[in-house]
């Protein structure tokens, strides 16, 4: 139970707080032999002002507000979760709650790990649907991103309050992909390649991977 | 019976106060509210009543009902008054509604359409007649009241009173008290109600009035319910843990006093409705010199509350809660209090003056409270044309700690499950603990908040980089700007040591950094800079860099009007804030609420709003509230009209 002038103090700054802005970054090392390491960043450090206000209230917007240590025992349950995992080690996290900036890191013996472990938790969640993410045909040195969550995602932002929806208007999503070959061809024309050609890298609005005006699915052809 | 009622709030809605029907108002109504409707029509004509929203709203009804197509079908005298009032004693609250007739003939009209009951005449007096009805209408040639009666349960729970009206005694309703009864008696019979029916005299204090009361008319009630087979009735398990028999006499009982007790409420409703039509100026409430003070004539609205600890304490015997009944012992502390509430609606502003009457011994304790006035040293920390709003008081910190054991003492004589000796060691405990002096000269008790608007500021946060070569990210800071509301606080305090002895350990800790006269703390979790400065006796909190550094090297600049500087000192709490000013500095793009425009737009045409607290005059307080709304809107009546046919939907 905080005074009564500074939850107004707080609600006011969420007021005026321009909208939500994050990024989410997926960075992923693929080696020769299909193993490699991935790491996911969430940095909502342009927003912390706007979450520092929420942090201090109960609930917003009728969400309940997590505290810090909710946050890091969720992260510290999908750790466990990882690490247990098969094929999948070296679990590692960064929580900065200063800045809003959260970051995990795993390396994996094959691509189709990460794929178990996230239609694992996607079961967890109760929610039907088959997906994968990622492929690695180590013969052809062919290396696929796919999007499978496209209609569970417009669905899930559809259902969303307006208020709810303009957390994402500024959202965006980073994709980097680096490999110990160069890359000889690749599908998808928005992503980037490095000037070694060994890595890729696309940026785009969340809202338009949710629209569908953008896709993140790719297929690379590495060189042998 | 809704129809009627409907029609009566009708009736009020376009009402407002005059000298006549205020005669008819008892001098010991605990509650009275005048609508002053001549001041009313000054401000809107009763054809701009009837075509605006509140028109278009209520006419339909009126012409579905058939009474007519315009207000002045009703029948009533929209020029004259209307009053309500509440009277109550320790059996009854009334709750009685005074309207003056226009056209006698038109309100019998509109009376029998909307009701389809028929008048009955009983010498001057009309009166409306059902079985159905819940509350009693008498009107005259002038007059019309309607009053709606509530029985104070309690009263009825005791043993002389329940003998007196030929009450079955009730139990307390509990499924304990109804497991494994006894044999039952299927034979309910209602008796009689005593003959006749004496209605407890109403108490009339302070000024010398003497109300007649007429004997009660006599009543005669008998009702037998004979043989009732409950095992026919109720199918109901062998194996069910209560008797339902025992169960369903419970509610016989009180659906038999229930009908007693409807009997006695009509009686004393229609006797009380024939009491006040034919009440005179000598008996009048204008005779009590208390709401004569409180009220004044000009208002547009007026009401008077005689005591109202003696309004609450019937509601709370009725709900007969132990918690109920604590609170009941808290009002004690405000035994004796009378308010007056006058509501003006004048050509430019809105007003609303409340006066409260304290007992004389809460009236010491508030002296002794608002023992300090408002230091005026802050008024050169404030700058009008950047301030959107302020909130300032003036309370003696030393004798609040010091009255308030005090308070609390006489707030709770009689807490069942409280030992009072307890209470009293508890509070002499609270007083022992604090040093009331080094807390008063710590903080002294006046301040001020002061809202200075929205304004941007540089931020940093953290973003990524990538290398080209291998988009490698490396983490960067960058700036942006962004919009926070900056808020000062000023506290007097005599004796700050404690506190720059705090500081000194938090730079010490380095969680506060000495920045040229200010400090800035770190504090963990909060979402802005805190800037502190301590200076000539004032203790300034400020979420502005700016403007810390301003005080510190004396280089504010202070403006104020004197209706500003007259505003924060001469109160004891004072408010002020500049809706309209506030509408122009959010950031309405960028906060993407679905709800803004409707915000936006009541702040945009809401002006301004200021709130005060006086000094103590003699034992009165007075609170006024003043909404001065944006030129060119019209007279108070039509800026409401306007505000709610334009708001955005």
């Amino acid at each position: 139970m905080r005074p009564f002038f500074f939850r107004l103090l707080f609600l006011f700054v969420l007021l005026i707080s321009t909208t939500s802005c994050f990024e989410i970054i997926e960075e992923l090392s693929l080696h020769k032999d299909g193993s490699g390491n991935l790491q996911l960043t969430l940095n909502a450090s342009q927003s912390k002002s706007k979450l520092a206000s929420v942090m201090l209230l109960d609930t917003i917007q009728g969400h309940k507000v997590p505290s810090k240590k909710d946050i890091k025992e969720h992260i510290e349950e999908l750790v466990s979760d990882l690490n247990a995992s098969e094929g999948i080690s070296n679990v590692t996290y960064k929580l900065n709650l200063d800045s809003y900036i959260v970051s995990l890191s795993c390396d994996f013996k094959e691509v189709a790990n990460i794929n178990d472990f996230v239609q694992k938790l996607w079961d967890k969640q109760r929610s039907k649907g088959t997906f994968k993410s990622y492929s690695f045909d180590v013969g052809k040195q062919l290396f696929s991103r796919y999007y499978g969550f496209k209609d569970n995602l417009k669905n899930s932002v559809r259902s969303l309050k307006d208020d709810d929806k303009k957390v994402l208007d500024n959202a965006s999503y980073t994709l980097i992909y680096r490999f110990d070959n160069t890359v000889k061809s690749f599908s998808n024309r928005t992503a980037r390649l490095s000037k070694s050609k060994k890595a890729m890298m696309m940026k785009t609005p969340i809202m338009d991977i949710v629209s569908g005006a953008s896709t993140i699915e790719n297929k690379i052809q590495l060189t042998n | 019976m809704k129809k009627l009622i409907a029609f009566l709030l009708l009736g009020t809605t376009v009402f407002i106060n005059a000298q006549e029907t205020i005669e008819k108002v008892p001098a010991n109504a605990k509650v009275v509210v005048s609508a002053n409707s001549g001041n009313l029509l000054e401000l809107m004509s009763i054809k701009q009543l009837e075509e605006s929203l509140l028109g278009k709203m209520i006419l339909p009804q009126l012409e579905q009902m058939g009474i007519g197509s315009s207000f002045k079908d009703v029948g009533l005298d929209l020029k004259g008054s209307a009053q309500y009032f509440l009277q109550s004693n320790d059996s009854i609250m009334y709750n009685v509604v005074v309207l003056p007739i226009k056209n006698h003939n038109k309100l019998e009209s509109a009376i029998t359409t909307a009701s389809h009951m028929e008048i009955v005449q009983e010498q001057e007096l009309h009166t409306i007649e059902s079985k159905d009805i819940e509350v009693s209408i008498v009107w005259s040639k002038e007059y019309f009241v309607f009053v709606y009666g509530a029985l104070v349960s309690s009263y009825f729970k005791q043993d002389e009173v329940i003998e007196r009206y030929g009450l079955e005694a009730e139990k307390e309703f509990s499924w304990d008290n109804y497991i494994q009864s006894d044999s039952l008696d299927t034979d309910v019979e209602m008796v009689l109600v005593k003959e006749a029916v004496d209605e407890p005299s109403d108490e009339t204090e302070e000024i010398e009035i003497t109300e007649e009361i007429e004997e009660p008319d006599t009543y005669v009630v008998v009702e037998k319910v004979e043989n009732v087979d409950y095992e026919e009735d109720i199918d109901y398990e062998e194996d069910m843990e209560y008797d339902a028999a025992e169960y369903n006499h419970y509610h016989m009982e009180v659906s038999a006093n229930d009908s007693i007790k409807g009997m006695l409420t009509t009686a004393w409703s229609f006797k009380k409705a024939k009491q006040i039509i034919r009440g005179s100026k000598d008996t009048s409430i204008i005779r009590n010199k208390d709401f004569k003070k409180s009220i004044d004539d000009k208002a547009e609205l007026s009401i008077y509350i005689d005591d109202f600890t003696t309004i609450l304490e019937p509601w709370m015997d009725q709900l007969g809660l132990p918690q109920m009944r604590m609170s009941k012992n808290l009002l004690n502390a405000y035994e004796g209090m009378s308010n007056g509430v006058n509501l003006y609606l004048n050509d430019t502003n809105i007003e609303l003056t409340l006066a409260t009457r304290l007992n004389d011994e809460m009236a010491d304790y508030y002296k002794g409270i608002y023992d300090r006035d408002l230091n005026d040293k802050f008024l050169n920390y404030i700058n009008e044309d950047k301030a959107i709003g302020y909130a300032a008081m003036a309370i003696n910190t030393e004798n609040i700690l010091k009255e308030y054991p005090g308070i609390v003492s006489r707030s709770m004589p009689n807490i069942p499950y409280v030992d009072k000796e307890l209470v009293d060691i508890a509070t002499e405990a609270f007083s022992l603990i604090l040093d009331e002096k080094a807390i008063g000269e710590l903080i002294n008790g006046d301040g001020v908040v002061v809202f200075n608007g929205i304004n941007e500021r540089e931020v940093t946060y953290t973003t990524y980089e990538y290398n080209e070569e291998t988009w490698e990210s490396e983490e960067i800071q960058e700036t942006k700007m962004e919009k926070i509301p900056e808020m000062l606080i000023m506290l007097s305090s005599d004796n700050p040591s404690i506190l720059n002895k705090l500081i000194a350990y938090g730079v010490k800790k380095q969680v506060i950094t000495n920045e040229n006269g200010y400090y800035d703390f770190k504090i963990p979790d909060f979402p802005m800079s805190v800037y502190v400065i301590i200076k000539d006796g004032i203790v300034f909190i400020s979420n502005s860099k700016e403007e810390a550094t301003q005080i510190a090297s004396g280089t504010f600049v202070p403006y104020l009007t004197d209706e500003h500087k007259s505003m924060l000192t001469k109160n004891k709490f004072a408010a002020y804030f500049d809706g309209s000013r506030l509408a122009q500095e959010l950031p309405v793009e960028d906060m993407g609420i679905a709800q803004m425009k409707v915000i936006i737009y009541m702040l945009d045409n809401f002006g301004s709003l200021s709130m005060e607290t006086s000094k103590m005059k003699g034992n009165t307080i007075t609170n006024k509230i003043e909404w001065a709304y944006p030129a060119g809107k019209g007279n108070a009546m039509e800026y409401f009209f306007d505000m709610i046919q334009n708001m955005p939907r």
